[in-house]
């Protein structure tokens, strides 16, 4: 679909790969902080001065937000602060945006080895990057970094990201859904030092400036991160005065050693193993029909834990990160899986961690491919596919299965939207209710609802009157979306839906850039035998008759009831939305956690109350029955029955299988791992079969069309061509359902675990 | 004059009781859930011992967490909501930050204990109903009267006790809502109804519905434990007014609970800081940190320029609500932190041993060493003489728990670990207050530190010098532990009113002096009738403007008078300085301008006289209130020093050099090498830094 790409010979040495630089690499008259190993600061020392570092961040990210106007920073939290030792390892990263996590390191270590020469590392000085094949996300983050000096020697960086609303390339927000490479998009700055001596470089912001549709912002949040870049300098610096340079440089190293032992002692008691996750992105830019695949493998061996994602698909349209993307991504589902008591000292992590990430594929792009959706796209197969693999790992842990996660908010639907505001004054702006997306449920209870998204730890959705004071839109409705979240023994949190039209617009249309994923089929996966959530979906009704309900005097309730044409949206497209268009956006819900049909009745009949889970998905999911507002229990029981039957071809069997007790371990809740090595069903004994094979080959398979997987699946034809397929894995003996799969109609089933057993 | 004032803690419900004759008196008692006010009546017959002072009281004032129990715990009434159609799911919702609103970044990270709260409202209980407002005030759909009853009569058959209705803008025009809440009387004409614009008419449809959904949710409860308090109180003799402590610092009549049981949310912590601004008008200190130490959090709030710092919004199990309060930050850290060893690391807090079982010296069975026990193994804390020596504590058990679970592990001395655990609490105290001051635009150093609670006056004197301050103060000494009630005990009525109304600058003199006319008039409403003999009644102007798109809204203040188009530039000339001290130079973004959102309006009926005796210097050698001396280690000097024990004798003019300990009934404060203390003439302890020692 996409036009060829060159290979831009001379580009190579941009590719960063966050590798700690070697002291050689550093030019000589850059004096580096010697790291003093005998150096001891006793228990409580350590204790006061990391708390006090900690704070830095705190204050930094404080600063940083106080000045920023963007709603993309206030709302989506769309930033980051980060203390990085003098090599760039981060000592701390702060509450905010996540994947960030591997933004600044990644571009202070290149920049080490490449601007310590010239134009020469100095005291003030600070560097402003966001070239993603350096370190960026995408182009729109924005990173300023900044060296501390203690006695003419580097000692420290800090260093901040933030998402610009627009910094130029083909289509507005710079989501550049019509771009065939990276040459249409935002404007790429490789490390320039902005400030030189603690004097910005007016030529410098000038050039960085020219490219923005929305320059005054832009050069706003330039104020934000040099403002809290200088907090936390100065904080820094106090306390090297009050603590000594070594006590402070030594407490950062041990910030990171401690983070990296407790890591460690975490792995050690997880069994070793490989878990393996499959899933996509479809359409690669605007008018693209394709389906790119991300391929994790992840390995866990003893302390150490290994992120691989060769296999996944070749670079292709927009919709690729770079290696720091793909880092990034994965730290999103790794520290509130894994690391939830555990300092956030990144650069301690990453000595237990280790990321293969090929280059020329979607999860690590060659320059000039594109990369404008990088950080909701790439990053974000990132996150969903190390989601489940760490998910999946958990599970095989009892101590630890209760901090899984199932697939959370499986894409992010992007909203540009620009026109005249309600003070005809021209505005460009993102749409933030996308963070209202649901969480995947958890082992022992419902994903939460509207929760927000993985990859900010808070975050917010805009009030409806906010939106309408500011843009000319006027919402229908704002709601949870029923059969939203992925159904399961715990169900996923629902995500939300709106529906606004324009308003006080007259004929002048609003024109919208829309950039998201999983439409066609879902992404927020299930966990032991959950269901994946809904799609993200955008549709416009164009030429509707709503004026003509609004002058009855009745809000519609739903986009179904509307005259006109009903369009769906592609994935990635510019468009105009005039005054009698409707527009409705969907967003993600959370997969589900265990087999429905082990529901409590009466909380799927709650659910239906609530209108959580429609009447029918009760029925045929959950096999609830329900009657006159109440549980038929006998008849549910019949249903569940049946449904059991039916998965397996015949009447299940409850018990009169091995007898295993959990003390050899087991491959996940379901499975257990018998004397033998065995796989085994936890609910009836059933012997799967062997270690040593994927289980799955073993269980009962029933592949139907991706519709299946949840109610609010539209058909995929209208966006893709590819055939994917909703696939579900089911004890023969008991038809318990151990797994469900989102899969390419060509795709094997996943080997997704995998112990090692000696 | 003479008052009393109760507040009703989650453990002890405290009393301290104000005559201008014969100062204070004090007393504590177990407080009593559910029935709270067993406790205070229990309270009550404790100081009265038999002499009827309620008969002679001007006011009684009470601080109660009957509303906020309520919420916790869902124990509110049954209620129904109404909102605009297409809108049912804006509570619910709670604009996706309502996970995350209120939590400690520890809370945060454990993704897979993060949630919602049990929602006040269903949505089987929440009706729409077909009206839209726009953001003009324009009806763009009239309320559709059919739709209306039916959602009504819905509620009704679902058996509600109360129904709160939110529809979009109605701040901007009201009609809807009034016209539903005739139609609810209408269908229901007992149902206890809450519109929003009556609650709170303020922008921001999340904010402003969960605002009016707790209200009808606790209202019932706490006015009807507030008439029965009344009841029992006048049974033994009240016969002012039983007023209830708000939020925003000040009180309010019990009879108003019903529109504004809201403003009692989260009250807990404001006596504190109007007791600390009460003081600082006598002592005359205009900026003060009050750090409220307790057993299990530590709570601080600020006064500037002799008012306490408030903020819009509060925060009450993780809903947002437009109900102003006291600005107030808290962490877990207290008494009862427990402490623990990890990986060559000391750490202490944020879990609390509480009070059951307490800390280790306790000896109820808790063997986790917390703050307590290391204050008690380093000398500070007297076993034999903990609460008056009421309560007996076990030093050998501190002891223990200290070496198993610190100084082994770790390699360290038990007294190395006991001071450690010491100096590890009182720089997260340091850090919160740091990171609270600065965040607001202030610097530490301008302040005082008033250290109150049980605990405040065994850190404060430390965490004090961390920040540079001026002085650190143990208000009224033995007093401090209950220096919250005081608050109450001399607090004035407040009420807040507040409408919005969106604009950008110029703004319009004429609309701004009809806005201020409507919300003063209901301000003076409200504060009528409130026994204020010597109700003098000042209102104070506020507008809240922001840079247009930026998210920061900033109280600026509005001179009184006739609204000009000066006034308003003026405002606007504040605001400018104000977000500039606030969030810095250059943060505003000014080309996209500056808009108005909100007109309040702060109304104070001036009750109180109350005033503090001062009592002359007698006795100013402090060796008659010298209790002994004992070798206590002090980490600061790294030494074991001879240090005097000062018992509840010392008077004001006596003063002395650190090392110190003052051991008073109810708390204890320590005076470290290189401080100086002096007890000023209404007993206050007074803490400067004279540099040695450190």
């Amino acid at each position: 679909m996409s036009k060829s790409v060159l290979k831009i010979p001379g580009s190579e040495r941009f590719a960063a790969q966050g590798k700690r630089p070697e002291l050689s690499a550093i030019a000589p008259q850059l004096k580096i902080f010697p790291f003093d190993p005998e150096h001891e600061v006793d228990p409580i020392t350590l204790e006061v001065v990391g708390h006090k570092l900690w704070q830095i961040n705190d204050e930094q990210g404080q600063a940083l937000k106080k000045i920023s106007g963007s709603p993309v920073a206030t709302d989506a939290n769309d930033f980051n602060v980060v203390l990085c030792d003098e090599l760039g390892d981060i000592v701390n990263i702060g509450p905010y945006y996540l994947p960030h996590a591997a933004n600044v390191d990644f571009m202070v270590k290149w920049t080490l080895e490449n601007r310590s020469d010239n134009p020469g590392i100095e005291p003030d000085d600070m560097f402003l990057c966001n070239d993603c094949w350096v370190g960026a996300l995408h182009p729109q983050d924005v990173a300023v970094f900044s060296p501390v000096f203690v006695d003419g020697q580097l000692f420290a960086w800090t260093g901040s990201t933030i998402h610009q609303v627009d910094l130029g390339g083909v289509n507005i927000g710079s989501w550049c859904v019509d771009a065939d490479d990276h040459f249409a998009e935002g404007m790429t700055y490789p490390p320039i030092k902005i400030v030189e001596r603690g004097v910005i470089r007016k030529d410098i912001e000038d050039v960085y400036l020219r490219r923005s549709r929305a320059p005054k912002l832009v050069a706003l949040d330039l104020r934000a991160h040099i403002a809290s870049n200088n907090v936390a300098k100065q904080r820094l610096l106090a306390l090297v005065d009050r603590y000594g340079a070594q006590t402070i440089h030594s407490a950062m190293k041990k910030q990171m050693d401690y983070a990296e032992r407790r890591f460690r002692e975490r792995l050690r008691k997880i069994p070793d193993g490989v878990w393996r996750c499959e899933t996509y992105q479809e359409v690669c830019k605007s008018g693209d029909r394709g389906v790119y695949k991300t391929l994790l493998t992840m390995r866990k061996t003893a302390d150490r834990l290994q992120f691989d994602f060769s296999g996944s698909d070749p670079n292709v349209g927009m919709i690729n990160c770079t290696r720091a993307g793909s880092v990034g991504g994965s730290i999103v589902a790794i520290l509130p899986q894994l690391c939830y008591d555990i300092p956030w000292a990144v650069g301690g992590l990453h000595r237990a961690l280790e990321f293969v990430t090929p280059a020329g594929t979607v999860m690590n792009a060659e320059f000039p491919h594109g990369v404008s959706m990088g950080s909701i796209a790439g990053t974000w197969a990132a996150t969903n596919s190390s989601n489940v693999c760490i998910a999946n790992m958990l599970s095989s842990t009892p101590e630890f299965e209760d901090r899984l996660l199932a697939g959370c908010i499986g894409s992010w639907s992007t909203v540009i939207a620009s026109g005249l505001d309600n003070n005809e004054l021209p505005f460009v702006t993102m749409i933030m209710d996308a963070m209202a997306g649901g969480w995947g449920a958890r082992s022992f209870a419902d994903g939460v609802n509207t929760a927000g998204l993985m990859a900010a730890i808070t975050g917010q959705c805009p009030n409806i009157e906010t939106n309408e004071g500011l843009y000319p839109i006027l919402y229908l409705y704002r709601r949870e979306t029923k059969d939203s979240g992925g159904a399961g023994e715990f169900r996923g949190g629902m995500g939300a839906t709106s529906c606004w039209i324009p308003y006080g617009t007259d004929d002048r249309p609003i024109e919208l850039v829309l950039a998201t994923f999983g439409q066609a089929f879902p992404t927020a996966l299930g966990i032991d035998g959950g269901y994946p959530s809904n799609t993200a979906m955008y549709k416009m009704i164009r030429n509707s008759d709503v004026s003509g309900w609004l002058k009855r005097g009745e809000i519609p309730p739903d986009l179904a009831v509307l005259k006109g044409e009903l369009e769906y949206l592609p994935q990635k497209c510019e468009t105009h939305q005039f005054a009698s268009d409707v527009f409705e956006q969907t967003l993600g819900g959370g997969g589900g956690y265990g087999d429905p049909l082990r529901r409590d009745a009466e909380r799927v009949l709650d659910d239906v109350v609530n209108d959580a889970v429609s009447l029918d998905a009760a029925r045929e999911i959950y096999g609830v029955v329900i009657a006159k507002g109440e549980v038929d229990h006998a008849a549910t029981a019949r249903e569940r029955d049946r449904i059991r039957a039916r998965r397996i071809g015949q009447e299940p069997t409850a018990s009169g299988g091995r007898n295993v007790s959990s003390s050899n371990g087991r491959l996940s809740q379901r499975l257990l791992v018998d004397s033998k090595h065995d796989v085994v069903c936890q609910c009836c004994g059933h012997v799967v079969g062997p270690l040593k094979e994927n289980y799955k080959l073993n269980l009962v398979r029933r592949d139907s069309n991706i519709q299946a997987a949840n109610p609010l699946i539209v058909d995929p034809k209208l966006f893709i061509d590819p055939e994917v397929e909703f696939r579900q894995y089911f004890c023969p003996s008991c038809a318990v359902q151990i797994e469900t799969e989102v899969l390419l109609a060509s795709s094997e089933p996943v080997w997704d675990k995998e112990l090692y057993f000696n | 004059m003479s008052t009393m004032g109760v507040d009703t803690g989650g453990t002890f419900t405290d009393l301290i009781y104000l005559r201008d004759d014969s100062g204070i008196e004090v007393a504590k008692r177990p407080s009593t859930p559910p029935d709270f006010s067993a406790g205070v009546i229990d309270v009550v017959e404790a100081v009265d011992k038999g002499r009827n002072v309620l008969r002679d009281l001007d006011y009684f004032y009470h601080g109660t967490t009957v509303a906020t129990n309520a919420m916790i715990t869902g124990s509110g009434a049954k209620i129904g909501f109404i909102t605009t159609a297409g809108h049912r799911d804006v509570l619910p919702m709670m604009r996706i930050i309502g996970r995350s609103t209120g939590l400690s970044e520890i809370e945060l990270k454990q993704y897979s204990y993060s949630d919602k709260p049990t929602p006040i409202v269903p949505k089987t209980r929440i009706k729409e109903v077909h009206e839209r407002i726009d953001y003009k005030g324009s009806v763009v759909l009239p309320l559709n009267e059919a739709s209306a009853r039916k959602a009504v009569r819905e509620l009704e058959a679902d058996g509600v006790q109360a129904i709160g209705v939110c529809f979009l803008w109605s701040f901007k025009n009201r009609s809807h809502e009034r016209r539903m809440r005739e139609i609810i009387l209408e269908e229901a004409p007992d149902m206890h109804v809450s519109i929003s614009s009556d609650i709170v008419p303020a922008m921001k449809e999340y904010e402003r519905s969960a605002t009016t959904a707790v209200n009808a949710h606790v209202a019932p409860l706490l006015t009807s434990y507030l008439s029965r308090l009344q009841g029992s109180l006048r049974d033994r003799g009240l016969d002012s007014p039983l007023l209830v402590m708000q939020s925003m610092g000040g009180a309010m009549r019990a009879s108003d609970s019903e529109l504004r049981s809201v403003n009692t949310l989260s009250s807990g912590p404001a006596g504190g800081i109007v007791a600390a601004k009460f003081l600082g008008n006598l002592l005359g200190h205009r900026n003060i940190i009050g750090a409220d130490v307790g057993g299990t959090s530590f709570d601080v709030g600020l006064i500037s320029d002799g008012e306490p710092i408030i903020t819009s919004t509060s925060t009450v199990n993780q809903y947002t609500l437009l109900a102003p309060t006291i600005d107030i930050v808290s962490i877990g850290a207290g008494g009862g932190s427990i402490a623990w060893a990890d990986l060559g690391r000391l750490k202490v807090g944020p879990m609390s041993a509480g009070a059951d079982p307490g800390p280790a010296c306790y000896g109820r069975g808790g063997d986790n060493p917390t703050v307590t026990d290391a204050d008690v193994v380093l000398g500070y804390i007297d076993p034999d003489y903990f609460l008056g020596g009421d309560f007996k504590l076990d030093r050998k058990l501190a002891q223990e728990a200290i070496e198993k679970k610190i100084a082994k592990p770790l390699g360290i001395s038990v007294r190395d670990a006991a001071s450690g655990i010491i100096e590890i609490v009182n720089h997260h105290m340091s850090d919160l207050i740091r990171k609270m001051t600065i965040e607001r635009g202030y610097d530490p150093r301008d302040f005082v530190v008033y250290g109150f609670g049980g605990a405040g006056p065994l850190h404060g004197g430390a965490f004090g010098r961390e920040l540079g301050v001026k002085e650190v103060v143990f208000p009224l000494g033995n007093i401090s532990a209950a220096f919250s009630a005081l608050g109450l005990a001399v607090s004035d009525l407040t009420t807040v009113t507040q409408l919005s109304d969106l604009a950008l600058a110029p703004f319009d003199p004429a609309t701004a002096g009809r806005h201020f006319k409507t919300l003063e008039a209901e301000a003076i409403e409200n504060l009528r009738g409130g026994g204020g003999k010597r109700g003098e009644i000042t209102l104070q102007r506020i507008v809240e403007l922001r840079y247009k798109g930026q998210v920061h809204q900033v109280d600026t203040p509005v001179g009184g008078g006739k609204v000009t188009a000066r006034t308003l530039e003026a405002a606007i000339e504040e605001f400018e300085r104000r977000y500039e001290r606030l969030y810095g130079r250059g943060s505003g973004f000014r080309e996209a301008g500056i808009e108005l959102v909100t007109y309040r309006v702060l109304g104070t009926a001036h009750i109180q006289d109350a005033s503090l005796q001062k009592k002359a210097a007698r006795k100013r050698d402090p060796a008659a209130a010298r209790v002994g001396s004992e070798n206590l280690y002090w980490r600061e000097i790294d030494q074991v020093v001879r240090t005097d024990i000062y018992g509840s004798k010392i008077a004001p003019g006596m003063a002395f050099d650190g090392p110190a300990v003052i051991r008073f009934e109810a708390t204890t404060a320590l005076v470290h090498p290189g401080q100086r203390a002096r007890i000023d003439a209404y007993g206050n302890v007074r803490i400067t830094n004279t540099g040695a020692g450190k």
